[in-house]
Order: structure tokens, then C-alpha cells, then sequence
């Protein structure tokens, strides 16, 4: 019997063309597996060849697609993938899109798929009940593990073979039931979990539930031209050499800083320690491109905004986890409630 | 809220969201000359503005306003 075909994809960074330097890296093919793909043909065993590669830098991914996604697509084609292996990307967010982007189109157009991610990751959040996705940890010591657990999925998908529930299987709730024959009647399951909980002992509860805050829109404001407005960025964006040593990466904590009579933000005198993007942009050509203030004065003294907080709040949206976003979210709102403040342009990237 | 990456936001909810340009460089575009570039991180802001004033039932994306300036521009760059 021929092997199976398997294509994988990889960032710029598990295909060796570079770190974040190399994020907007063209999409390319090549022959065979590239790095963290030698662990996934290890895993895969002899019924299944990584035929082919796909490397592609993180911004490409996700921010080209109308060139991404036409090259991903023929080159699942050209080697007549029989399934997709994306990643794993673990927490990087991205990789993550990138990955479950390139499952979904897949997928799409009848290419089995799937990948392995954190459940928090926006790869996750976004497409994670469309596509077949497997959790992990942060930390890529766990590859060898995650790659176990989709090559077994994925020689599956490429069989044609039906998964089994999630709990076998080790991939993420899609939402899907199926119907199956249980030993007892669901009165009888609901009162011996019951009794296991007043006993302390483990149960599995048969609802899943995992959503993300419904936050109702707050009614509009006719007019912003006699009103108070404050500026929040995820960008990392700081005073130079960073005095409150924000975070690169999986920040807890915001700063704020003073923008009083401030027009805009000057290279050299601010700085992002964004440690999930190339910050040249911002460090070496536009700190304001993380938080507009310079369009933002404009349009204050055009009328169109009232007055401007006095002091912006900065964290870095790179890795964080979902909890220290809703305290730091909790915590920003909860000040600018107190000091009356009408409106926040949240810059997130 | 101003992103590069709108699918995000909106799939988390939120009810507001401004496309912005590139995740490097989200209010503005620096292969744009200056004045068009700030032209452009004017109109997301104007964008951002707008959205405040627009009732909306649940997430919904705002593009900021197009001009055929930039358009020629970027096709340039």
C-alpha cells in the first residue's frame, strides 16, 4: 500500500529561516520534513511520509492571505496531501492563526487537518470549533508527546477513519454530539455524580462549558467632540529604557504614563518591548503606530475628540494569558469609571 | 479598539473593532510617505471615532475610510 502523504507546516522559526526578522517571510515548499517535522515522521511510523513543508513568516500568514492561502492550497495540490499537520505553535499567537487559517482552508477543500496549540491561543479561539486541534502546554520540551497525538489523529483523518470522542482522541471539544447507547439513563448518571461529588470523589461532568465573557456593546456616543477620551495599547509601547521593566512577553501588569501636553510620540524618547513582533517600526520610524497620539491631538484639536486622558496605560499583548487580560481589563476600566471618562481607544497588537 | 487582526477581536466579542494595518505597525503604514501615512493613521482614528458612534448589536468591524491617494501609493511601494 503507498504511504500516506502527509504535508506539514511550520513557522519561520521551526523552519529555521530566522526569528522575528523573518516574520514576513513568503510562503515556501519544501521537499520532505524540516524540523519539528522529523519528530512528526518519527511518530508517524512507516505507514505515512511527510512529503512536503510548508514555511511561511507569521505576518505573511495571516496578514497576506490573499497570497498565503492561494500558495498553501497549491501546494497541498502539487503533493496531493492526503492530510494536513499544522504546528504545533503552542502559545505563539500568530503561529497559532496561521495554523488553524491553513487547517481551516484545508479542510475547505477536502484536505483532512489538524493542529496543536494552547487552548487560549487566538489561533484556537478563533477557528477551535471548526477544525480538529489538539491542547498543549506553553512549552515546546512537549513536542515529542503533542507530535504522538497528532500523528495518530492525523493517520487517522488520512484513513478516512471516524475520530472517536475527544476524551479518547486528546483533541479540543468541537461543540459536535453524536449519539451513542449509555449502561444507564441519564437520571441515573446525574445522582451518581452527585453522590461522587458529596463524597469527594472524582467525576467527569458530561457539560462542557468554556466560553469567553459576553460583554453587551455600550450604547454609542452622538458625538465625541465634548468628551473625555483615554488610550490604551497592547503594544508594549513605554517610556525609553522602560522604568516599570514591563514584560515582553506574558505580562500581568499595566503602567501608565504621562501624556499631558504631549503631541506625539518621539523615537527615542519611547520605546515597545513588544516581545512578540519586530518593534523596528515602532522603535526606529513611529512609536505612535502603537499609540496614535499625534492623530490623536490632530483630531482634538480639530473638535472631533473632546480631551484626552492624561495618562495612556501600556501592557504588551504578547502570550497573555486570558486571565491577566480580564484583570488588567477589569482594573483600567474600573479607573477610567472613576475618573469619568467617556470612551477608550484600545490599539492592540 | 484598533487591530491588525480583526478575526481576533470579533471572535472574542468585541463589540467595536478598527482595522488597522499590520500588527508591526498598526495605526499607520510606513511605506507611505509621511503625509500619506499620516493621512492614513487620521482616517483610523476617524474610524475609531465613528464606531463610538454607531450602535451595534454585537461585534462589528469598522474599515477606516479609503482614499485613492493611498491606493496609487501602495501599489507604488
Amino acid at each position: 500500500m503507498a504511504k500516506l502523504r502527509v504535508i506539514h507546516y511550520v513557522n519561520q522559526f521551526f523552519g529555521g529561516l530566522g526569528g522575528e526578522e523573518e516574520a514576513n517571510a513568503p510562503l515556501q515548499v519544501r521537499e520532505g520534513p524540516v524540523g519539528p517535522g522529523r519528530a512528526l515522521q518519527q511518530a508517524l511510523g512507516d505507514d505515512a511520509e511527510v512529503v512536503a513543508t510548508i514555511i511561511a513568516g507569521d505576518n505573511f500568514f495571516v496578514e497576506e492571505t490573499e497570497k498565503s492561502h492561494p500558495a498553501a492550497l497549491e501546494a497541498l495540490k502539487t503533493h496531493s496531501a492526503d492530510v494536513v499537520v499544522a504546528g504545533p505553535a503552542f502559545d505563539a499567537g500568530r503561529y497559532g492563526v496561521a495554523c488553524a487559517q491553513l487547517c481551516d482552508l484545508a479542510q475547505q477543500n477536502g484536505v483532512p487537518a489538524v493542529t496543536a496549540m494552547v487552548a487560549d491561543n487566538a489561533g484556537a479561539i478563533t477557528y477551535g470549533s471548526g477544525i480538529i486541534l489538539v491542547p498543549t502546554g506553553n512549552s515546546p520540551t512537549e513536542m515529542a508527546a503533542v507530535m504522538a497525538t497528532l500523528s495518530r489523529i492525523a493517520l487517522k483523518l488520512a484513513r478516512g477513519e471516524e475520530l472517536g470522542p475527544v476524551s479518547e482522541e486528546g483533541y479540543m471539544p468541537r461543540g459536535l454530539r453524536k449519539p451513542m447507547v449509555r449502561e444507564r439513563t441519564g437520571a441515573q448518571r446525574a445522582v451518581n455524580m452527585f453522590e461522587a461529588r458529596l463524597q469527594g470523589e472524582p467525576f467527569t461532568s458530561e457539560v462542557f462549558i468554556r466560553n469567553y465573557d459576553e460583554v453587551a456593546a455600550p450604547p454609542p456616543l452622538p458625538t465625541l467632540s465634548d468628551k473625555l477620551v483615554a488610550l490604551v495599547t497592547s503594544g508594549g509601547m513605554v517610556p525609553l529604557d522602560n522604568p516599570d521593566a514591563l514584560g515582553s512577553a506574558r505580562a500581568e501588569e499595566f503602567f501608565r504614563y504621562d501624556i499631558e501636553g504631549v503631541s506625539e510620540l518621539q523615537v527615542g524618547e519611547w520605546e515597545s518591548v513588544h516581545g512578540g513582533f519586530n518593534t523596528r517600526w515602532l522603535n526606529t520610524h513611529d512609536p505612535n503606530y502603537a499609540l496614535p497620539l499625534r492623530a490623536i491631538r490632530e483630531l482634538e484639536a480639530e473638535g472631533a475628540l473632546g480631551s484626552i486622558y492624561p495618562t495612556y496605560f501600556a501592557t504588551t499583548g504578547n502570550q497573555t494569558a486570558v486571565k491577566s487580560a480580564q484583570s488588567m481589563g477589569r482594573q483600567i476600566a474600573a479607573e477610567l469609571k472613576e475618573h469619568a471618562v467617556d470612551a477608550a481607544f484600545l490599539v492592540a497588537t | 479598539m484598533m487591530s491588525a487582526l480583526p478575526m481576533i477581536p470579533l471572535a472574542v466579542g468585541a463589540n467595536r473593532v478598527v482595522r488597522g494595518v499590520r500588527v508591526e505597525h498598526v495605526c499607520g503604514d510606513p511605506g507611505l510617505s509621511t503625509e500619506l501615512d499620516r493621512a492614513l493613521s487620521h482616517r483610523i482614528i476617524e474610524a475609531a471615532i465613528r464606531a463610538i458612534q454607531t450602535p451595534v448589536d454585537g461585534p462589528t468591524e469598522f474599515i477606516p475610510a479609503d482614499t485613492a491617494a493611498d491606493k496609487e501609493a501602495a501599489s507604488v511601494s
